[in-house]
């Protein structure tokens, strides 16, 4: 099977004014069509740079990337993914509609097909009465809802997620992992997922990434296998709190498996 | 490491003195032209005791509007910020006011004290400088954090207290603001409401004099004490200014 | 509005009020000898409904109300403001993108651009006019390159900030859709700046009608409210009230200006925006 995301020995340092910042060293990873995979680790173990090494939004310092069988900066031209930041990002100038339209404007979709998409996106993540809005008068997690459809809107095989959910509060929180498992399953789309959380990493991921900083280098990779879809009952499973267990002791530095 | 930074605009405003020079002297460009800042510079030195005892008056009228002005602004802008309903009146009417040609108040003034009256281009100067400094003050007097406010009030302070320990250290940054503005301001308002008449010996009346005679060296010699007078205000504010906020970092950019 | 409103009857009933103490005590000060200044009498100090009274009466003999003489006065100053304005704003906005695109020219230019601010053209707006004049440059085009050259100046730093204004992720987010920097300037930059643009064009706007009045100072201008100022000025004792309703045109004139920026601000951009580049 062709991985949709391939990395072999990837790093990335920064140049600063007085020394140079291992961000990234050594990363090999590979990533499967249909997975969700989640890096998690403490702060400056480079998980958001190496999400943007794979959308083609910083440049690598070595090593091989290959993105969807192509350069990565290929990936990125051809539209090969979407991506969700922790602030939506959205226009406060357009509609939630106009909004989701971006991508499709950008790429030059003509305006019957980009509607006609927009329709169907606003109605996967239920935001149809809310399309005439504009952004400010929406809540945090419709917000993210915004802008995870915008992401969806050229049926991109592969979705970069840098922390989406991190500024909602715990309730929100919840729900939208609930409604993203439902995209994920409906869309069939590989997620890559940067988390500080360790529930949200398990609940979500059918393969939690461990990673520790200064460097920022791999150390666990933890295969979640959790029965589908992912519903209240997984979250009050003991083989989730096994896992929590596992994850969580791999971030401290000690191997555990069960 | 400040006067790192110096270098590089002084060196092109010599530069660009010299080019000037040059550019008029090889072009034989006459002097209603474009006058040669040699030219400039011995009328400069030629006039220098008229032009700065005109000068003085400007300045006079000048600071006497700019006191006038500061005083009423930090006023009204104290009171806005005590009885907030009068925030409604105060900000629109202060907003519409800036948008009309104040200078054009001038041949009112001259009228109602007297040309010859230095309070008559002082009138013009303190209105000019009363709006920006009444704006930003009593922004500044009101953007406090509520949590701030919680925590005098917490600790019983009374509003007084208030007054002197939260409002107006927030306040001076924005006070210092419209001072940057003010200043200027108050040169140009003077000069620009001598223009609607008065007495002969103010810097005004002196370059529009010149001017209307083509001796355009003399009308930018004069400009050029303007300048200088204009920059020594402004620096003054500036050391002013740290000495009453050494915590504020008021350095701009232009990347703002 | 309302607001306005009650500040500008509080402000007539102080001139009038003033007034009226003046006539009782016969022009001092109550309780002293001190002579109030500015003299309260009819000559200094029409009353209010005489300043609008003297708008509707004919200004010369026979002539034509007052108001519709101020009017056009004020009609071709506003005119020679809004052709600078409009000038200065677009080269304003072009200098603003080109200095965000190619950072060597901001470096270089940059400083060029802050230094011809230091000189304060609407104190030497008149000489501007005159020297104009020896260039046979009409005095009317004189006083556009005025209002351009002040409303150049805001109007850049203004686009500078406001094209760099947008946070870094939508940055990223336009990258990641491949978007070409034409786009992404059109799509996400401009709109991003228009807030800080339009704060620049209204002040942009006030100083250009001050340029324009102060301009039309230099004698040889028939028209315009400069002229009208003067002129005024010189029948003072005459007719004062006539000043005063030029005065209160200027202020007018003024207004409509920078209320019609607002407006096309307002109809521009929705609300929330507009109070995030004050």
């Amino acid at each position: 099977m062709d991985f949709i995301v391939d990395m072999q020995g990837l790093s990335k340092t920064f140049a600063g004014r007085s020394s140079t910042v291992h961000a990234l060293q050594d990363i090999s990873l590979q990533i499967e069509p249909g997975e969700f995979v989640s890096l998690i680790g403490p702060s400056g173990c480079g998980k958001s740079t190496l999400l943007r090494l794979i959308g083609d939004l910083l440049p690598p310092s070595g090593g091989g990337l290959s993105v969807n069988g192509k350069e990565a900066h290929q990936a990125r031209i051809d539209g090969d993914y979407g991506i969700a930041f922790q602030k939506a990002t959205l226009l406060e100038w357009r509609t939630v509609r106009r909004n989701i339209e971006l991508p499709l404007e950008l790429a030059g979709v003509p305006e019957a097909e980009r509607r006609s998409r927009a329709n169907d996106l606003l109605q996967m993540v239920g935001l149809t009465e809310f399309s005439d809005h504009h952004p400010w008068q929406l809540s945090g997690g419709m917000q993210q809802r915004v802008a995870i459809a915008r992401a969806l809107g050229q049926r991109p095989p592969l979705l970069l997620m840098d922390e989406p959910f991190g500024a909602l509060d715990e309730m929100t929180r919840e729900s939208m992992q609930n409604e993203l498992m439902g995209i994920w399953r409906e869309t069939g789309t590989t997620v890559v997922f940067v988390t500080h959380s360790i529930p949200e990493a398990v609940f979500l991921s059918t393969r939690v990434i461990v990673m520790s900083a200064r460097p920022g280098r791999i150390t666990h990779q933890i295969a979640i296998d959790l029965p589908q879809p992912r519903d209240l009952a997984v979250r009050e499973s003991p083989r989730f709190f096994e896992l929590l267990t596992d994850v969580r002791e791999a971030l401290r530095g000690r191997t555990g498996t069960r | 490491m400040r006067v790192e930074r110096l270098w590089p605009p002084l060196v092109a405003f010599v530069v660009m003195v010299g080019l000037w020079e040059g550019i008029v002297a090889l072009f034989s460009i006459e002097a209603f032209l474009l006058p040669a800042p040699s030219a400039i510079w011995t009328s400069f030195t030629q006039n220098s005791a008229t032009i700065w005892a005109y000068g003085m008056r400007t300045l006079t009228e000048a600071l006497g509007g700019l006191v006038g002005g500061t005083v009423l602004g930090v006023l009204v802008a104290a009171a806005v910020a005590r009885w907030t309903t009068l925030r409604l009146g105060a900000m629109p009417f202060a907003a519409a006011v800036n948008a009309m040609p104040i200078v054009a108040t001038a041949p009112i003034f001259n009228q109602l004290f007297g040309s010859t009256n230095p309070v008559s281009k002082m009138a013009v100067v303190a209105l000019m400088v009363f709006f920006p400094v009444m704006a930003n003050t009593a922004r500044g007097l009101n953007e406090i954090d509520d949590s701030e406010l919680e925590l005098m009030r917490a600790m019983a302070a009374s509003p007084f207290s208030v007054l002197r320990r939260l409002r107006i250290p927030s306040a001076l940054p924005y006070f210092f603001s419209a001072m940057k503005v003010a200043v200027p301001l108050s040169l140009i308002g003077a000069i620009v409401a001598e223009y609607f008449g008065g007495p002969q010996n103010v810097l005004g009346q002196y370059i529009t004099n010149r001017a209307q005679l083509f001796q355009f060296p003399d009308a930018w010699a004069a400009i050029l004490v303007s300048a200088i007078m204009g920059i020594t205000l402004y620096l003054l504010v500036l050391v002013v200014e740290r000495v009453l906020m050494p915590w504020h970092v008021s350095t701009r950019t232009s990347d703002g | 509005m309302l607001a306005f409103g009650i500040v500008l009857v509080a402000l007539v009933l102080i001139w009038e009020g003033y007034k009226l103490l003046g006539a009782a005590t016969g022009g001092t000060w109550p309780f002293t000898d001190i002579e109030m200044r500015p003299r309260p009498g009819n000559n200094s100090m029409p009353h209010v409904w005489d300043v609008v009274a003297s708008l509707f009466a004919p200004a010369r003999r026979g002539g034509e109300p007052l108001i519709l003489t101020l009017a056009i006065a004020t009609l071709y100053t506003l005119r020679e403001a809004l052709v600078g304005f409009l000038v200065g704003a677009l080269v304003g906005f072009s200098i603003g993108v080109f200095f965000v695109r190619s950072l060597a020219a901001e470096r270089s230019l940059m400083p060029w651009v802050v230094a011809s601010q230091t000189i304060p053209i609407i104190a030497i707006a008149p000489m501007v006019v005159i020297w104009g004049r020896r260039l046979d440059v009409p005095g009317w085009l004189a006083v556009a390159i005025i209002a351009a050259y002040l409303t150049f100046f805001p109007v850049a730093i203004n686009t500078v900030r406001g094209l760099r204004s947008p946070e870094a992720t939508a940055t990223e987010l336009f990258h990641s859709y491949a978007a070409s920097s034409w786009q992404r300037l059109w799509k996400l930059q401009v709109p991003s700046a228009l807030p800080y643009i339009f704060t620049a064009l209204k002040i942009s706007a006030a100083a250009s009608v001050v340029g324009a009045i102060v301009g039309e100072l230099p004698a040889g201008f028939a028209d315009g409210l400069g002229r009208a100022l003067l002129q005024f000025n010189q029948v003072f004792s005459a007719d004062p009230a006539k000043l005063y309703a030029a005065v209160l045109m200027s202020a007018i004139g003024g207004l409509v200006f920078v209320g019609a920026v607002t407006l096309v601000e307002h109809l521009s951009l929705p609300a929330r925006m507009r109070e995030a580049a004050a």
